[in-house]
């Protein structure tokens, strides 16, 4: 066979998977690019940081002073409790808590102490937040009377990178099963499927097999935790809200590869479409690094995400022990989208079912 | 002819030549379409980077505004976030009046000119003659200057780099259209040529003049109205690195700004309030709201430490807006305050490589030291 027979058969095959070329070639390149406008900067300059006034002798243009050095880096959002501040700073609300002392203002005073509070177990953050500290010290003592000194104050343990990382690895993990090889197996099985329908419901089978995967997970989740445990990372990822979190993430994402599986009839394009939406999930859950860290845009769209939910209740329960009682309603939040998820499943199946 | 006959048919003829001479005037004045208004940026040169315009008349409409208004441009053109245009620094320029030579008979004057470079002049309509403006300069200067003729035009030139044209000799039909004010060009030779060129171009039928257009002009007229209205392109390279948010501030890419006067509320003879309003166009929405926190934390700042009740109620009004890649910048002050409102609002900014006031005897873009009054 010449090569000009070759060419030919291959521009013949070409026409006929036109879709699924126009998805690799056009669709998939294009949504790459476009998520790149969703990074624009590589330091966290728009993280919500919480700023709450000392006592009740702060002014409002003393706070007005703080929350404005702070908007040049951050998103300040106000707090009027400092507790709560702090209840936020563990679930990643906010990323940082700001004290505002009084006498900012009074020439009389020649030095005022202000804390930022961070979170040791949020890793990505420290070292930026110790660059914006100085940062935002430079500027007040630049345009103040008053010297102003920010200490920077972490609470709990300085985590690692790598330990950090291991529950974020894990939620990937749970992602590409869910948007990877369950489309996979559910394609190798179509034929098996039919078979199965004689004898039970598609909605029994489908069930089956997500509860199957989702206990499968079980596996991995062991392997991580015992990698976990002999590398002397202190991570408990066998918390209860942690493997409630994991599950219902692999069961709303399961549910939805599912139902593009179905309603692409098993076929490439449906694959691929599940590759793209894994690629959008694995970038917009928040999985590393603070919300807010590359742009208020990719900010907003993390903050929609149920599966970012799911990854904060994960490190909250996991990195720094909190019972899952403290994540009750984004655990329901995430239940929710799994339930939600299931819609479009089944519409898919009974469209696939008139199909066949 | 009885008497009486004789009476009516003279009545008749002085009617009939005073409806003919009425309907005469009527038909001339009828024919003639009403001037149009002078559109001081219709002879800037194409390729500059400002242009800026200030109506004297209303200027000089009352001291505290003039003063007011020369202090905050003042202080604006020397802040290098806006990068100092130099013919801000030359609002306070004049040539000193002389016999023939009043500068209050100025009733506008237009700048424009190219940054980092002594490419600049200024187009000023006034009861000025070509020779009493080149005497003005040469009292001032002690410098010399040889009328060239180009494009019809009379060029006074110096060897000093300095020239003066008459582009409107205050007959009707130049770019001034009514019978009157001359339109003057005075500045480097180099801009001053352009000017005759823009000018020469006009006044022919079969030529395009090449005028200030594209982006500038379109920032020029975002400025829409005003006693002082002025835009240019922003220069990055004066910016020093600022933490953070020091590439937004780079990405600026023109400004504008207009001076409005504010008479609500207030009686014939109190002096009003100064509006201003500033664009600031920058690379992306993005940057544009990095700007507008630098602003505003430099309202905060000198809400903070300012002692002055008034000062404080008028920064409390001061508006930075968002829209798309620009940052609307609103404030209004009476002219007494106005310096140190403007002062106050940009102290957050990227720190001025130079905040040391002019020296008295800084040349001006047309080489020209500086004196008392605008134009």
């Amino acid at each position: 066979m010449s090569l000009r027979t070759i060419l030919r058969k291959e521009l013949l095959w070409s026409r006929h998977r036109a879709l699924a070329l126009l998805f690799v070639l056009v669709l998939l390149p294009a949504a790459f690019a476009g998520a790149s406008v969703f990074f624009q900067s590589t330091l966290p300059k728009d993280a919500p940081v919480a700023v709450v006034v000392e006592d009740d002798a702060v002014s409002g243009a003393e706070y007005d002073v703080v929350a404005a050095s702070f908007r040049l880096f951050s998103k300040p959002v106000r707090y009027d409790s400092e507790a709560r501040a702090l209840r936020d700073l563990e679930r990643e609300t906010v990323y940082a808590v700001v004290s505002v002392p009084p006498d900012l203002g009074d020439p009389a005073v020649d030095r005022v102490n202000m804390t930022v509070t961070i979170d040791g177990d949020m890793t990505p953050y420290r070292e930026p937040s110790g660059a914006l500290v100085s940062v935002v010290s430079a500027t007040m003592n630049r345009q103040l009377d008053t010297r102003v000194v920010v200490d920077r104050e972490v609470r709990g343990e300085e985590r690692k990178l790598a330990s950090y990382l291991l529950p974020s690895f894990l939620q990937i993990l749970v992602f590409t099963f869910a948007f990877a090889y369950l489309p996979y197996n559910l394609a190798s099985e179509e034929a098996v499927l039919d078979r199965l329908r004689v004898e039970t419901s598609l909605d029994a089978v489908v069930a089956g097999k997500l509860l199957f995967f989702t206990g499968l997970l079980a596996v991995p989740l062991l392997v991580f935790h015992g990698l976990g445990l002999g590398l002397g990372y202190g991570v408990n990822l066998l918390a209860p809200g942690a493997i409630l979190a994991y599950g219902l993430t692999f069961l709303a994402c399961g549910a939805i590869a599912t139902a593009v599986t179905f309603a692409s009839g098993f076929g490439t394009t449906g694959r691929l479409l599940n590759v793209l939406v894994l690629f959008a999930f694995l970038g917009f859950s928040g999985l590393v690094y603070p919300a807010g860290f590359f742009s208020p845009l990719r900010r907003g769209v993390v903050r929609l995400m149920p599966t970012h939910y799911a990854m904060v209740v994960v490190r909250g329960t996991t990195l720094r022990d909190l019972p899952p009682a403290e994540f009750g309603t984004w655990l329901g939040g995430v239940a929710l989208f799994a339930l939600a998820a299931l819609v479009p499943l089944k519409l898919a199946m009974i469209a696939y079912e008139r199909g066949t | 002819m009885t008497p009486d006959g004789q009476a009516l048919a003279v009545a008749a003829v002085a009617a009939l030549l005073f409806t003919g001479l009425g309907a005469g005037a009527l038909l001339l004045t009828a024919d003639r379409a009403p001037p149009e208004p002078y559109e001081p940026t219709a002879t800037v040169p194409a390729g500059v980077d400002y242009v800026g315009t200030v109506n004297l008349t209303a200027y000089r409409s009352d001291p505290a505004v003039a003063n007011g208004s020369r202090a905050s441009l003042g202080f604006q053109s020397r802040v290098e976030f806006y990068a100092g245009p130099p013919y801000l620094r030359s609002l306070a320029l004049s040539p000193p009046p002389n016999a023939s030579l009043d500068p209050t008979n100025a009733s506008r004057v237009t700048y424009f000119g190219r940054s980092g470079s002594r490419y600049g002049a200024r187009l000023v309509v006034a009861n000025w003659t070509g020779e009493a403006a080149a005497e003005a300069l040469e009292s001032r200067r002690g410098i010399g200057f040889t009328p060239e003729t180009r494009r019809g035009y009379t060029v006074r030139r110096s060897e000093a780099g300095a020239a003066v044209a008459v582009l409107d000799n205050g007959a009707e039909g130049g770019p001034v259209p009514r019978a009157g004010p001359r339109l003057l060009t005075i500045g480097n030779a180099s801009a001053v040529e352009d000017a005759v060129d823009v000018a020469a171009d006009r006044a022919a039928t079969d030529a395009e003049p090449a005028t200030l257009d594209g982006d500038l002009r379109r920032e020029y007229r975002e400025t829409s109205d005003g006693y002082v209205r002025f835009a240019y392109r922003f220069r990055p390279s004066t910016v020093p690195d600022y933490p953070f948010v020091g590439p937004a501030v780079r990405t600026i890419q023109y400004v504008g700004s207009s001076y409005t006067l504010d008479r609500a509320g207030t009686n014939a003879a109190a002096t009003p309030a100064v509006r201003v309003r500033i664009h600031i166009t920058s690379e992306g929405a993005g940057s544009a709201d990095d700007v507008r926190n630098i602003l505003a934390a430099g309202q905060s700042f000198y809400l903070l430490q300012s002692s002055n009740d008034t000062l404080k109620t008028e920064l409390r009004r001061a508006r930075f807006n968002v829209t798309g890649r620009t940052v609307v910048t609103e404030y209004e002050s009476s002219p007494a305050g106005l310096r140190v409102l403007v002062r106050g609002l940009f102290r957050n900014q990227p720190e001025p490589e130079s905040l040391d006031p002019p020296a008295s005897a800084e040349p001006s873009s047309s080489g020209r030291p500086p004196a008392r009054g605008p134009a």
